[in-house]
């Protein structure tokens, strides 16, 4: 077995975080290794923005500026590992990582995770039949393959949603229509929030040019929809949903749903990072200090692999662990916090925490048949079954009837079980333990990782 | 199913023995998108159908088998020339 290779820092996660912890920490004579599971950098939200800079027709310039950051990263400077995803991280910092069918093991001496973000479970009746997708997905399609699916319909709410209908907009797609689940309440709720979040003014301007554009395009919209299936024998059929007392259907093939994003968390649970339940957000947040220092020694997690605050907030956090490394290293003297950025960049955070915040509805169903756990098809009447045998916690519901054991390893479920485990034993979902994430975070064969097992 | 820009290069492929075309570049899990495919597994369970779902490597419901070998990611993994693809069952 060759000797274990030893960076000063690995940084997890090639999105905009990614991307600029690497940009601020090259050129100080450190050996960096930066991965990714996939095969361009950028994460999700610049997705092939290298291979799209020039594709001005279809692409706006949030998307586009991504190609300025990436321009930044010297990849001779640098280890890039692409087409790799670590399945395992120790305390003594040791990282496992899977690419194209074999495991690797480096080391280093500090660890950078951002992960980003996934979408949340959306967990109504018919979820599970082919022809219902993330709308992340509708976007990945369009900026991978440049495919885009005339007549489908959207059904969800949040910031993202609207962004990625908007795209399709702009890239000429049809629309069959928009089933808008933001609930009537948020818009009140979410008012007291206004005056903090106009201060950031073109976030308004924009949000006011996507519903124009939706207006231009004469989008059919259904608002403050808070019941909602899916029907078809084997694939999706029909969108069934209820708009004040009457039932409308919708015929389709393709449903793109979205209820809001939430922090990819499983690399850093399972390397045992603190997390704390977020109230305001419904999710499972990851916990640092000032400086992103996880509880985990020499372990900084930036972005939304932390919490859900978008963009700008991951950059600047980037630069702020980035920093924090340097000084670590002695290689800079100071160590700046970026803490006016930071701020003026969370002004309108809370305004969209609460406006976006998902119905209950469809935080935690209520139809005994709907799916909770897709890969092990365990459904909200197993669960309950569980809480009336006595199982009170999210890993003995998992050992009783399987649900978050899946290939998926909770990251479809887990929210949903806290929000039916409260709701049903009256505990306060903050009380609540996720489920333990264990090693290794994604299926891999028995024999790939016994490959890298050193008998002594 | 629209591709803004039609010029990539054609790939060949098979899905359950039928033949198709997507674009080089493309992810299985894409490509079988572009060809109107939308299941492409059954699950172990109850064998019931599903199709890709985030399309960004975290659901693990685009699974396919290829050229014999299960459980392959078709989001993950790129279209090549002459694979044959099969549900995963």
């Amino acid at each position: 077995m060759p000797d274990t290779e030893i960076y000063d820092v690995v940084i997890v996660g090639s999105g905009p975080a990614g991307i600029q912890a690497t940009i601020n920490l090259q050129g100080y004579g450190l050996k960096i290794a930066l991965l990714d599971d996939s095969s361009t950098l950028g994460g999700h939200i610049y997705k092939e923005v290298q291979k799209n800079s020039t594709k001005t027709d279809f692409f706006e310039q949030d998307y586009l500026k991504g190609f300025d950051l990436i321009k930044q990263i010297n990849l001779n400077k640098i280890s890039y590992i692409n087409n790799s995803y670590v399945w395992n991280i120790n305390p003594k910092l040791e990282i496992y990582y899977s690419q194209q069918g074999t495991s690797y093991k480096i080391k280093a001496k500090k660890i950078l995770i951002a992960t980003g973000s996934l979408e949340r479970p959306f967990p109504v009746k018919g979820w599970t039949l082919p022809g219902v997708i993330g709308t992340t997905a509708a976007q990945i399609l369009l900026k991978e393959s440049l495919i885009v699916k005339d007549d489908a319909v959207f059904i969800g709410s949040g910031a993202l949603f609207y962004y990625v209908i908007s795209q399709y907009l702009d890239s000429g797609a049809k629309i069959k229509a928009v089933i808008d689940t933001t609930p009537l309440n948020n818009y009140f709720k979410a008012a007291k929030h206004l005056p903090k979040a106009l201060l950031k003014f073109g976030f308004f301007i924009k949000a006011l040019g996507f519903f124009a554009k939706f207006r231009k395009h004469k989008l059919k919209v259904y608002h403050f929809v808070d019941e909602l299936m899916f029907e078809g024998d084997d694939e999706l059929k029909t969108v069934v949903f209820k708009k004040g007392s009457k039932q409308v259907k919708i015929d389709t093939d393709i449903a793109f749903i979205h209820n809001g994003l939430a922090p990819n968390i499983n690399l850093q649970l399972q390397v045992g990072c603190d997390y704390e339940y977020s109230k305001a957000t419904r999710t499972v947040n990851i916990k640092t200090d000032e400086f992103m220092q996880s509880s985990v020694d020499n372990i900084f997690v930036v972005g939304d692999g932390k919490s859900i605050r978008g963009v700008d907030v991951a950059i600047v956090e980037a630069k702020i662990a980035a920093n924090k490394i340097l000084n670590d290293f002695n290689k800079i003297q100071k160590v700046t916090t970026y803490q006016k950025q930071l701020k003026s960049h969370m002004q309108i955070r809370d305004f969209l925490n609460t406006l976006y915040l998902p119905h209950k509805n469809f935080l935690s169903p209520s139809d005994d048949d709907v799916i909770i756990c897709r890969c092990e098809e365990v459904t909200l009447k197993q669960i309950k079954n569980g809480l009336e045998r006595n199982c009170k916690e999210t890993n003995s519901i998992k050992s009783f009837t399987r649900c978050g054991m899946g290939s998926c390893q909770s990251r479809f479920c887990g929210l949903t079980l806290l929000e039916v485990i409260s709701k049903h034993t009256n505990t306060p979902i903050e009380e609540l333990k996720y489920l333990k994430i264990r090693s290794p975070i994604k299926p891999i064969g028995i024999e790939e990782m016994g490959s890298l097992v050193e008998y002594e | 199913m629209t591709r803004l820009i039609d010029k990539g290069k054609d790939i060949s492929f098979s899905f359950n023995n039928k033949k198709y075309k997507a674009k080089e570049g493309d992810s299985i899990a894409a490509a079988l998108f572009a060809n109107g495919i939308r299941t492409n597994r059954k699950t172990f369970g109850k064998n019931t159908p599903r199709g890709s779902f985030c399309f960004m490597g975290v659901c693990f419901e685009c699974l396919v088998k290829i050229d014999g070998v299960r459980a392959i990611q078709g989001c993950r993994t790129k279209l090549r020339e002459g694979m044959e693809i099969e549900e995963d069952a």
